[in-house]
């Protein structure tokens, strides 16, 4: 059975790190690709988030996910063009739309920044254990089940995954046909799966609640961790390195680099 | 056990009635489990077992709903009331029925640290009770795999593991083996006993439809049947009671089935193969089983030299080569991973062979899509619940008519058939969801049977049913073979096999490594237990006795007379 899980036992740079510094490096392409309209310095931004991913030897696990990510690009780049106006290049003109040279860029730039800030989130989960980062988590001080409902989300996408499969294998067996058939006749056979599926998932979810106290733990109460997070030199650094290109980025803009329409972000 | 062992855990006039529910679920139960004690509950289906270990281990009343809840329990001398399970877990744990619910970290060594972080001990200490759980659990050498990628047996290893961290005194396991294999079932059974040896745990409570099992493990069974304790006492006494255990649907250990059926009553009646061998008298005039000639009519099920691998992965079958033939009941046996599963499913069309042929009634079906392969052979899959989905049982038997554009009027003449045949008709109004599983299993297979396949392949049907459950599932498949659609039952249980099939087919690694008539299969005790599979007992002992084998208890009683 293949395994829907996103982590890959590396031990790159970037899987060493702390998780804590992995999500402030994510806040901050978040901020580095939100504070440019520019596709020259959203691009650099996802050429270094890219680059960190092939380094970290996760890009093959991200196969999946390529083709989502190319079509969010895509979707990008044809429709900001019709809302973010303006500019005094014309390119070409479409059913009395006037594309300027301006729109085009901006809409390329909020292409690579979006590709960028869902990539980091993906480096994030392929380079860290689900229990690193809820431990994180709650060393940022939330309450642990909080963090907990956050990993058990994670942990359960395999088992669902997999019983949808089974779902679906066992309708097709008594005859349901998945792909011809009026709309209509569509629906009422993804019913088929939906229905034991989300019957299915509840039934666990039931029971997960009983099955963790049942584990000896307390809602509420004070635990221990068996992995270790430790913020060490090379978090201090890298954390160092990240916030003052976060401080950079905002300066270069306020100065007035990186910006098609300097009016918007 | 003497008297002045200390009591670990007490149950007294306990009374539970789920919210909603007519009936107590528990009716006034009283137990307790003493220090050193392995105490098994045995019982039919809604019998009250999970209810009341769910009470042994404060889960009743501290979670869920109830109506009522009345009664006494005390866990290492306090009261469950009013506690959280968390707490309580730390000297009773229990392993679910469900034991996968239980598992929730991504690795094997952060899956067992779980208990342990909980208890609020050192980075060491909790690194110390992995290491040694995953050790007496037999598991070391997995600590960084992922939980969910682990064989059912190595699961359920790893739950009992993840409890034992938690250092109880007591260990509930809930029906924990019903979905193994024999050999994950001895795994299993031998981990139990190595803690109760080495005293990781004081006491045991079990539940489990394997009375042989029991018989080989409990001090005490407490027999329970609709939300009483119907008797209570030394497993060898109380599984004795052969008339009383058949009644309720259950399976006597087979050496004690066939002395009290010979006649043979002084109790206690013996438990094991061993034991049966020593006591029994004299036979004579013992009938030589009749010769079982070949099934020789057409083939309904031909596999020629097939291969099948999941993509990237190995070999899972290596050239496979079957010939089922029309009548046929086959049971087709093997440890989880040999590839049964993979071979039903190949032949059915939800898989595609990397190589080779199938051929269903005589036609080569192997490209032929899985739609009108289902018109020919049915699959019932192992769990109701991944196919039930609409709102009544008509519906649900109705869905693969209607899918194949049938009018509605030949559509209600079909399903009032297929109704009565699986004793389903007073039911075609309710919804399945709310009937119990065993009614579910029976819903899932008319479904299949709706569009009156040729062969039926049963996965595992016994899952999660009472042995007469089971045993009322399988007479409904006998009478169908009688009718002439032939059979594939692929099981664990061997019993089944023996009473139900008359052809054994053992799967080994990918291939088949014995396919024979199902007396020639047994009567090869040795080469079977090679495959780690325990041919039921009384083959064993007409074998030894007689060097004859039987099948069934029935069997040989009828076929010998006691001097």
């Amino acid at each position: 059975m293949p395994e829907y899980v996103l982590y890959v036992e590396r031990n790159s740079f970037f899987h060493s790190l702390d998780p804590r510094s992995k999500l402030l490096f994510v806040a901050s392409v978040f901020v580095w690709s939100s504070v440019f309209n520019h596709p020259l310095y959203t691009g650099a931004v996802l050429a270094s988030v890219l680059a960190i991913v092939f380094a970290s030897g996760v890009a093959s696990r991200l196969r999946l996910f390529w083709f989502g990510l190319l079509s969010l690009a895509v979707m990008s780049l044809v429709l900001w063009p019709l809302f973010r106006r303006g500019g005094s290049t014309p390119l070409l003109e479409v059913m009395g739309f006037t594309v300027t040279q301006e729109s085009l860029m901006y809409a390329l730039a909020v292409a690579f920044r979006l590709v960028a800030m869902v990539l980091s989130g993906l480096l994030l989960l392929t380079t860290t254990r689900i229990e690193e980062l809820e431990l994180a988590i709650t060393r940022l001080g939330l309450p642990f089940p909080i963090a907990f409902g956050f990993s058990a989300v994670f942990r359960f996408i395999p088992t669902m995954v997999g019983d949808g499969l089974t779902v679906l294998a066992a309708q097709q067996c008594r005859g349901v046909n998945l792909t011809g058939g009026s709309i209509f006749r569509r629906l009422r056979n993804s019913a088929s799966i939906i229905v034991p599926l989300f019957i299915t998932t509840m039934r666990r979810f039931n029971e997960l609640p009983m099955a963790i106290e049942s584990r000896g733990f307390v809602p509420m109460g004070r635990r221990t961790f068996m992995l270790e997070v430790k913020f060490r030199k090379r978090d201090v650094v890298f954390c160092a390195v990240v916030l003052a290109l976060a401080v950079l980025s905002v300066y270069l803009r306020l100065i007035g680099y990186g910006a098609v329409f300097p009016e918007v972000i | 056990m003497s008297e002045e062992l200390k009591v670990l855990v007490s149950a007294s006039d306990v009374w539970v009635k789920y919210r909603g529910a007519t009936e107590y679920a528990l009716k006034g139960v009283s137990v307790s489990v003493s220090e050193g004690e392995v105490v098994a509950i045995i019982g039919p289906t809604s019998a009250g077992k999970t209810t009341f270990c769910k009470v042994l281990s404060g889960i009743i009343p501290n979670f869920g709903a109830y109506d009522e809840f009345r009664g006494d329990v005390t866990v290492d001398g306090s009261s469950t009331v009013g506690k959280r399970v968390g707490e309580i877990s730390r000297s009773c744990a229990m392993v679910f029925q469900d034991y996968e619910s239980q598992l929730f970290r991504t690795s094997v060594e952060l899956e067992v640290a779980f208990g342990p972080e909980n208890l609020c001990l050192p980075r060491d200490e909790i690194m110390r009770r992995v290491r040694r759980c995953l050790e007496l659990v037999g598991l070391v050498g997995l600590e960084k795999r992922y939980s969910f990628a682990l064989s059912g047996g190595q699961k359920q290893r790893l739950a009992i593991a993840s409890m034992l961290a938690l250092q109880p005194k007591v260990l509930i396991l809930d029906e924990a083996t019903s979905d193994l294999d024999p050999r994950g079932k001895r795994e299993v059974y031998a981990v139990v006993r190595r803690l109760l040896d080495e005293g990781a745990i004081r006491s045991l409570v079990m539940v489990d439809h394997h009375l042989d099992k029991v018989a080989e493990f409990a001090d005490r069974v407490i027999l329970m049947a609709s939300g009483r304790v119907v008797m209570e006492g030394d497993t060898e006494e109380v599984l004795s009671e052969v008339d009383l255990l058949r009644s309720l649907g259950l399976n006597p250990p087979e050496p004690a089935a066939l002395f009290h059926d010979l006649g043979l009553r002084s109790k206690p009646l013996p438990m094991k193969v061993e034991e049966a061998l020593e006591r029994m008298p004299a036979l004579r005039n013992f009938r030589k089983p009749s010769e079982e000639g070949a099934n020789s009519s057409e083939p309904a099920v031909e596999v020629e030299d097939l291969w099948f691998a999941y993509p990237g992965g190995d070999w899972v079958l290596k050239g496979v080569n079957l010939t089922v033939r029309t009548g046929d009941m086959v049971g087709l046996i093997g440890q989880n991973g040999s590839g049964k599963t993979t071979l039903a499913q190949t032949i059915v069309g939800l898989l595609r062979p990397g190589r080779g042929r199938i051929r269903l009634l005589g036609r080569d079906v192997t490209s032929q899509e899985l739609m009108e392969r289902a018109l020919t052979v049915g699959y019932v899959f192992q769990n109701p619940d991944y196919q039930i989905f609409t709102k009544s049982v008509y519906d649900e038997i109705a869905y693969g008519l209607r899918a194949r554009g049938m009018g509605e009027e030949e559509v209600k003449k079909r399903v009032e058939e297929v109704a009565r045949m699986v004793g389903l008709s007073a039911l075609l109004d309710e919804d399945p969801f709310f009937l119990p599983k065993a009614q579910r299993q029976r819903v899932a297979v008319a479904s299949v049977l709706a569009l009156s396949p040729k062969v039926v392949i049963l996965d595992e049907p016994s899952t999660g049913l009472s042995p007469g459950e089971t045993r009322a599932l399988m007479d409904l498949a006998r009478e169908l073979n009688g009718k002439g659609t032939t059979f594939i039952i692929i099981t664990h249980e061997m019993w089944v096999v023996a009473e139900y099939c008359n052809r054994v087919v053992l799967m080994s690694d990918g291939n088949v490594v014995l396919d024979a008539p199902t007396r020639k299969a047994f009567s090869m005790g040795d080469l079977i237990r090679q495959y780690e599979i325990e041919p039921p007992a009384v083959t064993e002992i007409s074998r030894r006795l007689l060097g004859t084998t039987y099948l069934t208890v029935k069997e040989f009683v009828e076929s010998v007379e006691v001097s």
